[in-house]
């Protein structure tokens, strides 16, 4: 073996990968900070070398590429909200202020020192692993049910019930998220072409989210694809990805298991909700479904929690309840369901997390019955349905 | 953990050095590579590793009872056969079953007291259930194949870089590389340049074409001109090969610089002018996996004409099957076989013709257009959803419907690259590492690291699932 070209190969592989580090330490950052402690040795290393890359003018440079060849993505899998002309600071929009008034926030969590704070991480973590660890068939719905004794923060501002949007005639929908809403929007397209004159536009981020603002700032884009489709009403269908992440919360970040995490996520979606509220346009908030996996489902039901506190806190949303439509007779998680026909139809995808086509058309439908009671949607004829 | 992940990244930042700093060692070096092997496998859930450890074991134990005992033989084929075929069977197609009993069970009144399990599918079982039966049957025809060290076996069957999608290595050419590594200039620059070929082909040519042409149609085809339907239906064969011989350039790269030769699954695919030409240029290892331990132990062509296409349309078909549990899935594996009897039948009768002359460019042309089309009309069913969706997506395109969007302007030139390239032949690797290989090594590294930090900004942002990962 020869020593010179091993060492040559590790050598090239290092340097390599350092470099390919810090040109892309803008994208490594958020991702990192997502996954660990404000202690972290590496984090405080990254955010140096992203000073660095910006004082030298470097990410400013990898920028305005991005924006040069915009044209080539129409918006798909690239945020290029920061090629769009805006006064805006290069922070993204979703960066929260810190409440004054969260008892968590002062009280539990602000004041606690590192070991308290790792303490009670560690008090809602147990909570969860307990959850996973009880007897089939106890599977709520609600984070309350959990007996996580999570008491969600009232929202600031007025407290305002969901207006009640006149039943106007819907000619225009648009559903935006994650891979959920990816995998669900041919179901909703599908259903959609029963009635008449409804055109359906999807904008759907995989790995997206409300706390990964560094992937797709949803807060930020979804006033500007309102502008573009203008829908008459929109559907969103997202969360999954942010029951797997931290939150910036200012210069806090709410630890994912901690009693901060469900408020800081009802004030991100908060300040979501606000945003669109601007274009007055309604808001459909589909409620995540149960997984496969126990403690995953306890962490999405932390987020449904908040983001229906948060919807029913803001102008023109509705919460759409879907958690029993997924599960079986136990409330369990579960592959299949019955038809009317009594046949056993898959409704997951072999992950565990995604619906099958049958699952999206099953939950298509849900959603556009419960639409149609705020809204008008006018079925086609017979001999007008396109099958 | 992806292996175009950050955390795959870091991953290999440990192996690599403490692959060579180890490889002096025997068994230290054995245990650290299955070692990395399992940590790698397990990353994706720890239940996995025990099905990986028990075949393995298995895999081991039989073969060794096989090479002692040459008078069971045939009992321990068959016994490990069983273990790993029906525990493919189970993982991958019990759902399929439960469905189909469910049909007919339901369908006439009847209950269907099935058990409705969550199954998981273990990544990657396909490939490592077919690599550990290649090396039985290898043992079974020539005991002296039997692995020198047990580990060896364990070794070859969890192999990180190749576990998850391929290529499905054999034995005899993996096992000696364990203890006597290839490391010089030209394998660790070819390395690198493989490994940045392969982000390049995943994360910018197949996820673009994925995600601005090919995702739509598929999903819905009837909102789709047919002529966007149509170069959907290409791009999807374009994004097929990135992502998979991405994926295998990828395999590659991570191997070579650990001194392992990892065998090319993919030599220019859309060049063949016929389909027994595309069998030997994609997917090679597949192929020939079930040439040499599936199409001749169903007696090959030995057996006559007519058996020699049944045993083809077979062997086809059940390689749709291996794909997935789904009749789409079979249809594809039988069209090639299909294709394949005309392709051997045409092979036969031109060859036998006494005024048999070698084609002209025209002729070359057309085989190759034909071909193609072929390709892509199978890949169709691959991609769809179920046997409808494939053929929703057929009937658009041969309605010649102009209504609907247009889509995916931008996907023609990646298109029109790829194929040129395909049909040119262009040893892309080859020349690059003979212009570069003495280059100093700070350059190389500037290389790998601008452009690779440039094809992940050109990628979607968040982590990709290749295509073969669902197999």
């Amino acid at each position: 073996m020869d020593k010179r070209q091993i060492f040559g190969a590790i050598a090239v592989y290092c340097l390599g990968l350092f470099l390919g580090c810090f040109l892309s330490v803008e994208r490594l950052t958020p991702w990192y900070e997502s996954r660990t402690g404000e202690d972290d040795v590496t984090l405080k290393g990254l955010r140096s070398s992203r000073e660095l890359s910006r004082s030298s003018g470097l990410s400013g440079a990898m920028d305005g590429m991005d924006c040069r060849l915009a044209v080539l993505f129409n918006e798909t899998y690239k945020d290029l909200s920061k090629c769009r002309n805006s006064a805006e600071s290069d922070k993204p929009a979703s960066d929260l202020a810190a409440p004054d008034d969260s008892p968590y926030f002062r009280t539990a969590y602000l004041n606690a020192d590192q070991a308290e704070r790792r303490k009670m991480a560690y008090e809602v973590y147990s909570g969860l692993k307990q959850l996973a660890a009880r007897p089939k068939g106890f599977y709520p719905g609600t984070a309350t049910d959990f007996g996580l004794q999570i008491e969600l923060a009232a929202s600031a501002g007025q407290s305002a019930s969901a207006q009640d949007p006149a039943k106007k005639a819907v000619k225009s929908v648009l559903a935006v998220g994650d891979s959920l809403a990816l995998g669900l929007a041919p179901s909703l397209e599908k259903s959609l072409q029963r009635y008449e004159g409804v055109n359906f536009a999807r904008v759907g981020k995989v790995s997206s989210g409300l706390a990964s603002p560094h992937i797709y700032d949803w807060e930020k884009n979804v006033p500007v694809l309102i502008d573009e489709h203008h829908p008459d009403i929109l559907l969103v269908i997202m969360g999954v990805n942010d029951a797997n992440n931290n939150i910036r919360f200012g210069d806090i970040k709410a630890i994912l298991g901690t009693p901060l995490w469900p408020e800081a996520y009802q004030k991100r979606v908060e300040s979501f909700l606000a945003a669109i509220a601007k274009k007055k346009t309604p808001v459909y908030w589909i409620e995540l479904p149960v997984v496969r996996d126990v403690e995953m489902s306890a962490r999405i039901s932390l987020a449904n929690e908040a983001a229906k506190k948060a919807c029913e806190a803001s102008e023109g949303c509705r919460f759409v309840d879907t958690w029993k439509l997924l599960t079986d007779d136990k409330g369990e998680y579960t592959n299949f369901k019955k038809d009317d026909k009594g046949f056993n139809i898959r409704i997951r995808a072999k992950d565990g997390v995604h619906f099958s086509t049958e699952g999206g058309d099953l939950l298509s439908e849900y959603i556009l019955d419960y639409i149609s009671k705020y809204v008008e949607l006018k079925p086609k004829k017979e001999t007008e349905q396109h099958i | 953990m992806n292996i175009v992940s950050f955390q795959f990244a870091l991953f290999f930042l440990a192996v690599l050095p403490l692959n060579w700093l180890l490889r002096r060692q025997p068994l230290g070096y054995r245990l650290f590579l299955l070692a990395a092997s399992y940590y790698a496998y397990g990353s994706y859930n720890p239940v996995f590793l025990l099905i990986l450890f028990v075949f393995s074991f298995f895999t081991w134990l039989l073969g060794l009872a096989v090479a002692k005992d040459p008078r069971r033989r045939k009992l321990m084929v068959a016994l490990h056969l069983i273990l790993g075929l029906s525990g493919l069977a189970f993982f991958k197609y019990y759902d399929l079953f439960y469905q189909t009993m469910d049909s007919l069970l339901v369908g006439r009144g009847l209950a269907n007291h099935l058990p409705q399990w969550d199954i998981i599918l273990p990544i990657g079982i396909s490939f490592f259930t077919f690599q550990g039966i290649s090396y039985l049957l290898d043992v079974a025809r020539d005991p002296e194949q039997l692995a020198d060290n047990g580990l060896d076996v364990f070794i070859f069957v969890a192999f990180f870089p190749t576990l998850l999608s391929g290529p499905i290595l054999r034995a005899r050419q993996f096992l000696p590389q364990i203890t006597a590594p290839t490391m010089t200039r030209e394998t660790w620059v070819r390395a690198y340049f493989l490994l940045l070929s392969g982000l390049f082909k995943k994360l910018v040519l197949a996820s673009y074409l994925a995600e601005h042409i090919v995702g739509q149609v598929f999903e819905s085809p009837e909102t789709c001109s047919s002529a966007t339907v149509a170069l959907g239906c290409v791009a999807y064969s374009i994004q097929i090969l990135c992502d998979f011989s991405g994926y295998t350039d990828l395999v590659m790269g991570v191997g070579g610089l650990m001194g392992f030769t990892i065998p090319d699954n993919f030599k220019l695919p859309y060049a063949a002018t016929n389909l027994r030409e595309f069998w030997h240029r994609w997917h090679i290892s597949f192929s020939t996996w079930l040439r040499d331990y599936l199409y001749f132990s169903l007696g090959g062509n030995r057996k006559g004409l007519l058996r020699k296409h049944f045993n083809l349309l077979l062997t086809m078909t059940l390689g749709g099957f291996w794909h997935g549990a789904g009749f789409n899935y079979i249809v594809w594996g039988f069209l090639h076989g299909a294709g394949l009897i005309v392709a051997h039948f045409f092979n036969d009768v031109t060859s036998r013709s006494a005024s048999h002359k070698p084609g002209t460019p025209a002729g070359r042309a057309a085989s190759w257009f034909i071909t193609f089309l072929f390709v892509t009309m199978a890949w169709i069913f691959f991609r769809a959803e179920s046997f409808s969706a494939a053929m929703t997506v057929l009937k658009r395109i041969v309605i010649f419907d102009g209504r609907g969007e247009i889509l995916g302007l931008y996907a023609i030139p990646i298109v029109a690259c790829v194929l040129l390239r395909e049909i040119a032949g262009w040893d892309i690797v080859g020349s690059y590492v003979e212009r570069v290989k003495n280059w100093p090594i700070v350059a190389h590294a500037a290389i790998a690291g601008i452009l690779g930090a440039l094809v992940l900004r050109l990628g979607p942002d968040g982590v990709p699932q290749f295509i073969y990962f669902q197999f």
